[in-house]
């Protein structure tokens, strides 16, 4: 096929077939690519009033400097620590509740679609449920008032250490569907046969799940995760939307650490430097957890 | 005392009446087969036997215990599935033992079981293969050791549909006698092919459409069919079975259809009937020196050595096999007489398909 079309000395029809999708992907990723390798690389601010190409050449220096930047370091740290977080818990929840449903219980139908809204909601909605929640005549407020039996009125989003968990919590309320899902539809495919078989040789509950059925996720398992952690990683509408990474700099993510620097304080070179300091370390860490699943494949 | 009693186990599903009041009662170590044609709701005995379904109504007795309330790990039944459902992400080796290795046995107990296990099923080359890459043959020799090890007191098999070829099927089921020679176990085998049902078992269970249609030895089935289903499933090559009219006579009455003309002695009635008969193929003598019921044109002819089978058209393109010995030698397109032996003719309603002769 390919041989008779570069016979004819014209361009082959597959380039002409793939050039409007090429011409896309070159100015929606190559090209920025390229620009935000060369602006982590100068020092470039728009406020200095010199074009990109002309500005200075520092080499790695933005990276050393972000690095030492005690306010990004521990923008990446609480970033992790609540990707870590929110995982553990959307896990716990999503193989609960998949567990539950591939059970034999009434009310399923309605359930599914029930228990997926959350996904299917804009962030920016979310976001501001979840300040109404938290507000101080917010009904978490309430409910702890009566619980303890006097007035509470907590200002949660400036509280320095509590402010995280609306933040943590809406994320949660987000995305436990994505996992619940992915988990869900590894559990049914398990053959019935193979579940049987483990129960008539005399297999537990426990060591139905332990012997069987995780073993048998453990491949989906470590996707959903990695799908998850990208998510987690960018986190960013609720965090805006709640607490503007306060108290001070006490809620700040990365997303938000790099968009305040470089939206708001013009310091493009300096996030560019971090967005690919960012990008390498997701990369190292996803593609250990990809290769171990695809090792267990061969 | 039986070990196995079935007492009116029904279970329907929507508008599926998948079993509709099964009674069957297995002595200890019989070699039960049940077979019946896709559908007739022979996994789901076995399912409702191994506890994974709740029968709607009826109950399992097994050795004077009920067994209704007894969930499957408590019941001691080894069972081979009919997709066999070994555990895909496990070797053989570690398939087999499974049973043990949730029982928290000795390592050194479980080696030398698996090995003993292996050696009796000739698969010691496979241990330490992946399932995924077994044949279909080998696939189910696993399945098998693997509910051997917990030494059940009865084996179920769900024989599987597709994906084993005649010959394999023959080999397996040699196979599985001569487990139950050797281990005197209660055994119940599901398949789709009677002819094994005939070579193997003490006893058959015909079912369809939910319900046990006959019980019994395989020759007493034989012989003596209790209707036209069975007769025509149960047999290889199947039973002849020709539409006519019995009209009554002085001395028994006449058998009229396919051109066939078939004294039936003793059989009397008093009105003309729309029946069918029905003839063994071993029991259709072709020839010329014979007196004839009828006539038939060989079609084909099949010379397999210690036998022959002649298939021939009788009137109304009607198509019957016989089956005869091997010195029986008719010429293709040769029109032929034909003799149905007297006491060995059947006559069946034919729309009930229940037995009127003998
Ligand atoms: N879980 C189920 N839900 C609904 N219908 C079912 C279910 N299991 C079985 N049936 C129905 O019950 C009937 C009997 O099914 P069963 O699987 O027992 O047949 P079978 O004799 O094993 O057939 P085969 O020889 O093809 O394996 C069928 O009509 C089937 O469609
Ligand atoms: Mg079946």
């Amino acid at each position: 096929m390919s041989e008779r079309i570069k016979r004819k000395g014209k361009i082959p029809v597959n380039i002409i077939m793939l050039l409007p999708t090429n011409i896309i992907i070159l100015f929606l990723i190559i090209i920025p690519t390229i620009l935000v390798i060369w602006f982590s690389l100068v020092n470039f601010q728009p406020t200095f009033g010199i074009n990109f190409w002309q500005s200075k050449f520092v080499f790695l220096d933005n990276y050393f400097k972000i690095l030492m930047d005690d306010e990004f370091v521990k923008a990446v740290i609480r970033t992790v620590y609540i990707s870590l977080i929110c995982l553990g818990v959307e896990f716990t929840i999503g193989l609960l509740i998949a567990s539950i449903l591939t059970g034999n219980i009434h009310g399923k139908k309605i359930l599914y679609p029930l228990l997926i809204i959350p996904i299917m909601i804009p962030p920016i909605v979310i976001g501001n449920n979840f300040w109404l929640i938290f507000s101080a005549n917010g009904p978490v407020n309430q409910i702890i008032s009566i619980i303890l039996n006097t007035e509470f009125k907590a200002s949660w989003f400036s509280h320095p250490k509590y402010a995280i968990i609306p933040i943590i919590l809406s994320e949660i309320w987000h995305w436990y569907p994505l996992t619940f899902l992915i988990l869900f539809s590894g559990l049914v495919n398990i053959s019935t046969s193979e579940i049987r078989a483990a129960k008539i040789l005399g297999a537990t509950e426990w060591q139905l799940s332990w012997r069987i059925k995780f073993p048998k996720l453990k491949g989906i398992i470590t996707i959903a995760l990695v799908i998850r952690m990208m998510e987690a990683l960018k986190v960013f509408d609720v965090v805006h939307l709640l607490t503007h990474g306060g108290p001070g700099t006490r809620t700040q993510t990365i997303s938000f650490y790099l968009f305040k620097y470089g939206f708001k304080y013009s310091r493009i070179s300096y996030v560019s430097a971090g967005a690919w300091i960012i990008l390498f370390i997701s990369l190292l860490g996803f593609s250990l957890a990809l290769r171990s699943v695809l090792v267990e494949r061969k | 005392m039986p070990a196995l009693v079935l007492n009116n186990i029904s279970k329907r599903y929507g508008d599926v009446q998948a079993l509709d009041g099964i009674n069957l009662q297995i002595q200890d170590g019989e070699f039960c087969v049940i077979v019946g044609p896709s559908g007739s709701g022979k996994t789901t005995l076995l399912n409702i036997i191994a506890g994974f379904t709740k029968p709607d109504d009826g109950e399992v007795t097994v050795d004077g215990k009920p067994y209704n309330q007894l969930s499957p790990r408590d019941r001691n039944i080894g069972m081979v599935f009919q997709d066999i459902g070994l555990f895909s992400h496990l070797t053989v080796r570690k398939n087999i033992s499974f049973g043990l290795e949730i029982k928290k046995s000795s390592k050194k107990d479980i080696d030398k079981r698996v090995e003993e296990i292996a050696d009796r099923l000739k698969i010691r080359k496979l241990l330490d293969k992946k399932v995924r890459l077994l044949s279909g043959g080998e696939a189910q020799r696993v399945a098998i050791g693997r509910t051997l090890i917990t030494n059940p007191s009865f084996f179920l098999f769900d024989e599987p549909l597709g994906n084993l070829d005649a010959n394999l099927r023959v080999e397996m089921l040699t196979e599985i006698k001569r487990l139950h020679l050797h281990l005197k176990k209660t055994f119940i085998y599901v398949t789709h092919d009677q002819e094994q049902a005939l070579s193997a078992a003490s006893r058959v269970m015909i079912m369809k459409d939910g319900k046990a249609l006959q019980k019994g030895p395989p020759r007493e089935i034989y012989n003596n069919p209790i209707g036209k289903f069975v007769a025509e499933f149960f047999g290889v090559p199947s039973m002849n079975l020709i539409d006519g009219t019995i009209i009554p006579e002085e001395d028994g009455s006449l058998f009229q259809g396919a051109g066939l003309n078939v004294k039936v002695k003793g059989y009397s009635q008093s009105k003309k009937a729309e029946v069918t008969l029905g003839v063994r193929p071993t029991d259709v003598v072709v020839g010329n020196q014979i007196t004839e019921d009828g006539f038939g044109t060989i079609n084909s002819l099949e010379l397999l050595g210690d036998k022959n089978q002649i298939y021939l058209t009788l009137e109304q393109e009607k198509s019957i096999i016989a089956v005869t010995s091997p010195e029986v030698r008719p010429e293709l397109e040769e029109r032929v007489k034909i003799k149905l032996k007297e006491n060995r003719i059947f006559l069946f309603d034919r729309d009930q398909g229940g037995r009127l002769y003998p």
